[in-house]
């Protein structure tokens, strides 16, 4: 019944569906982006814009985020803006501020861990076609938006406040093909770099359209690095190459038919003589007996490659294990009989008597 | 008097009656235990772990087969330049343990456990942005130890873990959606941590 309970349990665990994930993660673009300021233009610039695109790792699950990161071109800082907005249907214009569908923007300084500038303001809007994970192949988005950050004083509306008005132009998001050389990221030596890194992009688990990107893992989705076999989405993602032919290289040699040290020389529960695997013998067809503690120490006993420990101190341990209970009764016997002598004097000294 | 010497006699044959003399051998096995857990990219936290196990030996060998359902837990934390991660994960895993004697009441195992994972990361970039993604998917744990089977109810041992997850790729997401592909971990990691069972 315990073996029946066990097999219900790993079959039902065995069944469970498998887990995998669908639409994640980043996307990938570049645009160019004009970035100023209020005070004239000193940070008038054409930067560049790397975008990622998720639909899964917002801190609101219901939540989508495009990540924005721009490199200036004199390297003096690399900023980013991410738009946080709940999932549209296919697409839209969502307006955008610090809140619930929230635009966060900051910029970091090379060579100065502390933040350059965090915006305390912002307010725009963010145009999005199409969606990676709905079947659009190069998805687009532009926005355009402005934030006000606090400057060095920590106050807003002082004359230390800084202020970007940002303008994208188009940002595709490209899905497939040879990404390498627009990967732009801040690191340990402090530069902001460009990497070599194909980027990717998106996977849904299933075979055909709209999974047509090329994530270098995952499972049979139409990309070209593909590794596993079956061709739909039934739960047939993993090809089951396996046989069950277990290979049985157990062999008889753990009988060597002397009675010397192997496992088939003892007596008791090690059926010597015929063979080592007492599956036939006896009344059972499967003889399986508990894991005792006792039996190990036997079967070591049988073990030459175990130094045995000297036969006189098994003796005397087992027969003192024997005697325990008989020792521990006499022991509670002298110890009531202890305490019942004490209860009978203190009576008598009570009394006043002691005859 | 009388009432004494029958409370004795109860204890007596109490603890006669409770001290076979030769055990009947255990089927069952309830495990708990932990340790400490570190990733490939050598985030680290404490783990905790409880299993339980139906099992037994066929006679005449000496090893002990036992089949493991295991649920497991982790809180991990990693940090680089410019992020820091922490994340929770839960396995629930199943598969065989078998048990070697190699000495008196002291024996070593091994284990190879496959199942499900869930987790949840959260991430905080430049101490600023935050993301939390889920993820869920194949686990597998390899694990080797040993134990002292102190009595025929209780052991104590000690175990070293491998864990493996598949399918983390949320997680994994996050270091190249925010551009920092060095932050990229895997998950996959060694445990080193302790055990203690109860046979029955």
């Amino acid at each position: 019944m315990r073996q029946l309970t066990s097999l219900t349990i790993l079959l039902i665990l065995l069944s469970m569906p498998l887990l995998v994930d669908a639409a994640v993660v980043t996307g990938n673009g570049s645009a160019r982006v004009i970035q100023t300021t209020v005070d004239g233009g000193k940070l008038d610039e054409v930067v560049n814009v790397v975008a990622a695109f998720s639909d899964d790792l917002a801190v609101n699950p219901d939540h989508q985020v495009i990540r924005l990161q721009f490199i200036r071109p004199d390297s003096r800082a690399v900023a980013h803006a991410l738009f946080s907005f709940p999932t549209p249907e296919h697409g839209g214009t969502v307006t955008v501020g610090i809140g619930e569908t929230s635009l966060l923007y900051y910029e970091l300084r090379p060579g100065d861990e502390t933040k350059a500038f965090e915006a305390t303001r912002a307010s725009g809007e963010l145009v999005i076609n199409g969606r990676p994970e709905l079947g659009d192949i190069e998805p687009t988005v532009n926005f355009k938006f402005q934030v006000v950050g606090a400057g060095e004083d920590g106050l807003m509306d002082t004359a230390d406040d800084q202020l970007r008005d940002i303008f994208s132009g188009e940002i595709v998001f490209f899905a497939q093909g040879d990404l390498s050389g627009i990967q732009y990221y801040y690191d340990d030596s402090d530069n902001i770099y460009v990497g070599g890194d194909v980027f990717l992009v998106y996977d849904d688990g299933c075979t055909g359209s709209p999974d047509s990107y090329d994530d270098d893992y995952g499972y049979d989705s139409g990309d070209s690095d593909d590794s596993y076999g079956g061709d739909s989405c039934d739960g047939d993602v993993y090809d089951d190459d396996y046989d069950y032919s277990y290979d049985d290289s157990y062999s008889d040699d753990y009988d060597d038919g002397s009675c010397d040290s192997d496992w088939d020389d003892d007596s008791g529960d090690y059926d010597s003589g015929d063979s080592d695997w007492d599956w036939g013998g006896g009344d059972s067809d499967w003889d399986w007996d508990g894991d005792s503690y006792d039996q190990q120490g036997r079967v070591l006993k049988s073990m030459s490659w175990l130094q045995r420990p000297p036969r006189w101190l098994v003796k005397e341990l087992r027969r003192g294990q024997r005697l325990l209970p008989m020792l521990l009764a006499v022991a509670i016997l002298l110890s009531l009989r202890i305490i019942g002598s004490r209860r009978g004097r203190g009576e008598c000294l009570r009394g006043g008597r002691n005859e | 008097m009388n009432r004494i010497f029958l409370i004795s006699a109860l204890l007596v044959g109490c603890l006669v009656a409770a001290a076979p003399t030769r055990a009947a051998g255990t089927h069952m096995i309830f495990e708990g235990g932990g340790g400490y857990g570190v990733t490939d990219l050598a985030a680290t936290g404490p783990y905790w772990d409880i299993a339980w196990g139906y099992g037994g030996k066929f006679r005449g060998f000496p090893l002990r087969f036992y089949l493991i359902l295991d649920y497991t837990g982790a809180s991990l934390t990693g940090d680089g330049t410019g992020y820091l991660h922490n994340v929770e994960e839960h396995a629930l895993l199943t598969g065989p343990r078998i048990y070697l004697p190699v000495a008196r009441n002291m024996r070593i195992f091994g284990q190879a456990l496959l199942g499900g994972f869930w987790s949840e990361g959260d991430w905080t970039i430049h101490d600023v942005e935050h993301y939390r993604p889920h993820d869920d998917g194949i686990a597998a744990k390899f694990s080797v130890g040993f134990q002292a089977r102190l009595s025929q109810h209780i052991s104590v041992g000690m175990i070293y873990d491998r864990v493996i997850f598949w399918e983390k790729t949320n997680d994994l997401s996050v270091s190249r959606f925010v551009g920092l592909p060095g932050a990229a971990d895997t998950g996959n990691q060694n445990r080193f941590g302790g055990t203690v069972t109860i046979h029955f």
